[in-house]
């Protein structure tokens, strides 16, 4: 069973599906826009999923009639379709399938609408021009991540031929 | 006194093993079942020995610990050629005297660094730090920098992270020369040939194997290989030291007499390094030449399995296996997932010292189980129900013999 079930809450409602998809629409376009942005934790965990999905079908190629009712859908407007296909996706040439990055905040006191603690995040993507963010990146020469991008390249080499 | 009674029984076991002399063989297919009670004796008194030089006449040495935090550039007098790396350690914090693999050190020198004195003593890499490597329980000999050097640094070059798995990789492969000898049985006259030299990228570490000239035909099974990780597994809990020992190429030639491909292998890096002594370590009762430090103790390991024999087809007169494992440290642990991935290609041969003109094949076709891979390291280890996870100190039967 997926961990998500253990303790009750299966998946995020975010209010209903078509609230929480319009909501992850505009979350998406943001990022793509401003290439930084900072919400709560549940909110910027589901946007990086949907962007890395996004980016993925972009770079598939827009001859695709899939990949362009996904864009046309998730990103309607003119300009963000524009600097999606001319900017990011030449961008993003050799990574495979992360494209974003999310740094955790440590839990902030809201008093309204509710007294509840909720946890911000930042969700940027990467290759951005602003400042970077302090976050500790995979170490590619630790002992476990060797082996597994060694097994990774020939798995990748094996497809190839 | 005790000097005395180990010099006769050298001199029984010179009278009853008698040796041949044909250099082809890697090793001389005599007793060897005795040889190691004789190593651990020779190993025994020469410690003594160079204890009893040393304890009467204590000298100071300075060392300087390199680290971040509150010790940086602590000064502490440690005893020459007694106190380790890990007395350094345990000086200054708990956790660095846990985590730490092996150890840096820069001699130094209270005139100026003298740079053609230390040339032989180098490691080839003038790009990188030129700085000696030790491992913990090797004992220091002058005032130097010490650095420590963990599985995860944040800020450290790639060089520091290549020296700490090579460290790993060829003390995992020493554990493996260990099992040999109870895990065969005497029939097959099992020998520990060589450790080849391999890079972690091959995924898996090796060693090569001698067996008996009658036992062409064995055919690997799973359940062999289950029952030689539990063999390791057992060596693994008892936590042992890994116990260095730096001798003369004289010593360890004669430790090593009935090896020749040992022996050869000392001759060469002789010549290479005339002034180094050269370093056995000891493990158990199994006890051995390495190419280079060890880490400090057997506790470091979480993921231990031995993945596959393979024979080799290399040399026509020499029935050679190749053994290989895989194994990740405590604080590098993966996911099993993860874990099954990395062991399914561990399975492999592992041809990277090979040249092509070697042709050597599989021993057993191993079904490709599309679905799902059954890891070795499950049926060895204990997982917790609650969350999913291996459980460090358990494994699946105490009694090797099951």
């Amino acid at each position: 069973m997926p961990r998500g079930y253990a303790h009750g809450t299966s998946f995020r409602k975010f209010g209903g599906p078509e609230k929480r998809l319009n909501l992850l629409r505009t979350l998406v376009n943001v990022l793509i826009k401003h290439e930084r942005i900072e919400t709560t934790f549940a909110k910027a965990h589901e946007a990086q999923k949907y962007t890395n999905r996004l980016i993925e079908i972009a770079k598939r190629g827009t001859d695709d009639a899939y990949s362009r009712d996904m864009i046309k859908f998730w990103a309607p407007r003119e300009e963000i379709q524009s600097k999606l296909l001319n900017d990011l996706v030449p961008r993003f040439k050799e990574n495979k399938s992360d494209f974003t990055r999310l740094a955790v905040l440590s839990k902030q006191y809201c008093a309204e609408p509710r007294q509840s603690f909720h946890r911000y995040a930042v969700l940027e993507l990467k290759g951005n021009p602003l400042p970077p963010l302090p976050i500790q990146e995979k170490n590619p020469h630790t002992l476990q991540n060797v082996l597994i991008a060694a097994a990774q390249e020939e798995m990748f080499n094996k497809k190839e031929s | 006194m005790l000097l005395r009674r180990s010099s006769t029984n050298i001199h029984k076991f010179g009278k009853i093993i008698f040796l041949r002399e044909s250099s082809s063989l890697p090793v001389n297919q005599s007793s060897s079942h005795d040889d190691s009670t004789n190593k651990n004796t020779m190993f025994d008194n020469k410690l003594k020995q160079q204890m009893s030089e040393r304890i009467p006449r204590i000298e100071k040495i300075e060392v300087t610990y390199e680290g971040r935090g509150i010790a940086d550039n602590a000064v502490m007098y440690m005893n020459k050629h007694l106190s380790t790396p890990y007395h350094c350690a345990m000086h200054i914090s708990h956790g660095l005297a846990q985590r730490g693999v092996i150890a840096l050190v820069k001699p130094q020198n209270n005139e100026e660094q003298n740079d053609e004195v230390n040339q032989d003593n180098v490691i080839d890499n003038k790009e990188e730090d030129p700085s000696l490597i030790y491992s913990m329980n090797q004992p220091l000999d002058a005032d130097c920098r010490l650095q420590f050097l963990k599985f995860n640094m944040s800020q450290a070059t790639p060089w520091h992270h290549q020296q700490v798995n090579k460290a790993y990789w060829r003390s995992c492969a020493f554990i493996l020369g260990a099992i040999t000898k109870d895990a065969f049985q005497t029939s097959f006259s099992p020998h520990v040939y060589k450790f080849p030299d391999i890079s972690e990228k091959s995924g898996a570490f090796c060693c090569d194997i001698v067996l008996d000239e009658a036992v062409k035909d064995w055919k690997v099974t799973e359940e062999s290989l289950v029952y030689l990780t539990k063999l390791a597994r057992g060596i693994i809990s008892k936590q042992l030291k890994f116990e260095p020992l730096l001798v003369e190429p004289e010593f360890a030639m004669e430790m090593f007499h009935k090896d020749n491909y040992r022996r050869s292998e000392i001759e060469k890096f002789h010549e290479k390094n005339p002034l180094l002594p050269i370093s056995v370590y000891r493990l158990g009762n199994y006890i051995d030449v390495t190419s280079g430090p060890l880490i400090m103790n057997t506790s470091m390991i979480f993921h231990y399995v031995v993945t596959a024999i393979h024979k080799l087809h290399s040399n026509a007169n020499v029935n050679s296996w190749r053994m290989q494992g895989l194994s990740l440290p405590e604080d590098l642990k993966v996911h099993h997932t993860v874990w099954s991935l990395l062991e399914k290609r561990a399975r492999k041969l592992v041809r990277e010292d090979m040249h092509d003109n070697d042709t050597c094949t599989s021993s057993s076709s191993n079904k490709e189980n599309l679905l799902k891979y059954e890891s070795i390291e499950n049926k060895t280890k204990i997982y917790s129900k609650a969350t999913g996870q291996w459980v460090n100190n358990k494994w699946a039967s105490a009694d090797p013999t099951r």
